[in-house]
């Protein structure tokens, strides 16, 4: 465990003022921007999934980020991550630090999953934001108080369990292939998908869409247990495989 | 012109057999076997439709100029300043008895030539799904003759629409050393046009006018602003991104 510790340490002082870390804050605020901008220009049409502007705000967010900017953000943060060493042929010597090599990629997948989870969090901060900025400039929007809270935090915190999957899958995509391109084109290829599969029936198992249907199921009163027992535990076991088979690998 | 040429021969070299050119492949083949697979589940619907040949060429064109092209033109131009930028070989190019503009011009022709055979490939795999149908499934209505016009001209439109966009990430890789940038502005603009195509701006959101100039075709509607900005624009943002590019200090 202190292994591990110091693993992360490391990663944390590595990870700290980089343009990585901006973008946890940088890609839900672009989220937040446009659920602001169509909003305002759309005013209550883009309002009206849910009698209540706090909710329909909240699964508007959710559906954009969730579907489109939660893969390509996951891809491009774990491909960071990786790029890192594989970019300066860092590997070598931090297999060569008296570490065991499991600590390196478990604390990669922690920074990963803490990357992820800040950034919802922020989603979460800034779209409620966006719907007390509403409130002050077109109050017939209806953003009043109370906020239903037990609906709008459970979805939030669903959106990001059910991503561990991803997480865990791009991660190791990132760890196994040197090539930034590998990892971006998987990224950039699953997400296309994923706007296709959302509709079909093939949601419930692929990777890429159970963080949308987990929440916006959820906001809906759909049986989402499943997809999001899949995408957490899913998460937890290709993590574990996927250490397994990056730490076991020569590097050049 | 003779620089040009030697620039770009140079580029052709550098771009030869390397993921970048795979890419162009690999984008299309990825979408459209997803395509295939879901028509293939929706069989049941599919078999009472009549005009699946107009259908598919209009799924498989708008998902791959508001999603996937946008994506893909981001990663393609970044690789190409990417392989400049992370090997510190802007000094050396320029170094070179060639005029900078050269090296600019080439990259932003590559950049076309990339986007262009993707798109080629895009079309090829458009008639290879249909034609796949009609031999598996011959009780749909993909036994009609294909529309080569309609997908030549859908196709042909789509993609100089997006010279805009091509032109815009190329000026912002190259400008801007950190391969993060030129992703994020990517992704973040690409998220962007989700929400925008349903909303009045499609018709001059760069990211947007690929799709809306090609569904425009495909549906009889005008879209011969949004071609021009998309063609003429990204002709004024090659010439604005090359000027502003030469100009900056390298280090």
């Amino acid at each position: 465990m202190t292994t591990l510790t110091r693993a992360l340490s490391a990663e944390v002082l590595k990870t700290k003022r980089t343009l990585t870390l901006w973008l946890v804050i940088l890609a839900p605020l672009a989220i937040a921007f446009l659920e602001f901008v169509m909003d305002m220009q759309m005013g209550l049409r883009a309002l009206r999934s849910n009698s209540d502007a706090w909710l329909s705000l909240t699964q508007n967010s959710l559906i954009l980020w969730a579907l489109l900017m939660l893969p390509l953000f996951v891809t491009l943060e774990t491909g960071l991550l990786n790029a890192q060493e594989h970019g300066n042929k860092m590997w070598k010597q931090l297999y060569a630090t008296p570490l065991p090599r499991w600590a390196v990629y478990a604390a990669k997948q922690l920074i990963g999953l803490a990357l992820v989870g800040l950034s919802t969090l922020n989603l979460m901060v800034m779209s409620l934001g966006v719907g007390f900025l509403l409130n002050l400039l077109k109050p017939e929007f209806g953003f009043v108080p109370p906020i239903d809270w037990a609906a709008i935090v459970p979805a939030y915190t669903l959106v990001y369990l059910a991503a561990w999957l991803i997480i865990s899958l791009h991660l190791w995509v990132s760890a196994r292939w040197p090539s930034f391109v590998v990892a971006m084109g998987v990224g950039i290829a699953a997400t296309v998908a994923g706007v296709m599969v959302i509709n079909s029936d093939w949601a419930k198992v692929y990777p890429w869409t159970l963080p949308g249907l987990a929440s916006i199921g959820y906001m809906e009163g759909d049986a989402i247990a499943a997809q999001a027992a899949l995408g957490f535990l899913g998460g937890i076991v290709v993590a574990l495989a996927g250490g397994w088979d990056v730490t076991r690998r020569d590097v050049l | 012109m003779t620089a040009f040429f030697r620039a770009l021969s140079a580029e052709l070299l550098k771009t030869k057999r390397t993921l970048t050119v795979w890419l162009t492949l690999l984008a299309p083949l990825s979408m459209m076997l997803l395509v295939l697979a879901l028509y293939f589940q929706q069989g049941e619907q599919r078999a009472q439709q009549d005009d699946l040949w107009h259908m598919l060429i209009q799924t498989s064109l708008v998902l791959w100029s508001l999603l996937m092209l946008p994506l893909f033109v981001t990663l393609e131009t970044g690789l190409l300043s990417a392989l400049e930028h992370h090997n510190k070989t802007w000094k050396q190019l320029y170094a070179l008895p060639v005029p900078r503009w050269a090296v600019y011009a080439s990259k932003q022709v590559i950049a076309l030539g990339l986007i262009g055979l993707s798109m080629i490939f895009l079309a090829a795999m458009t008639v290879g799904v249909g034609l796949l149908f009609r031999v598996i499934k011959p009780a749909w209505s993909f036994g009609a003759p294909i529309p080569w016009a309609t997908l030549v001209q859908s196709v042909t439109l789509g993609y100089l629409a997006s010279w805009l966009i091509v032109s815009l990430h190329l000026w912002v890789s190259a400008r801007w050393p950190s391969f993060v940038v030129a992703m994020g502005v990517g992704i973040v603009t690409t998220v962007a046009s989700v929400i925008v195509i349903n909303s009045d701006w499609a018709k001059v959101y760069p990211w947007t006018l690929p799709g809306w100039v090609a569904r425009g075709s495909l549906q009889g509607e005008t879209f011969a602003v949004s071609l021009a900005l998309g063609v003429v624009g990204g002709v004024a943002i090659a010439l604005v991104g090359g000027w502003d590019v030469i100009r900056r200090d390298v280090l």
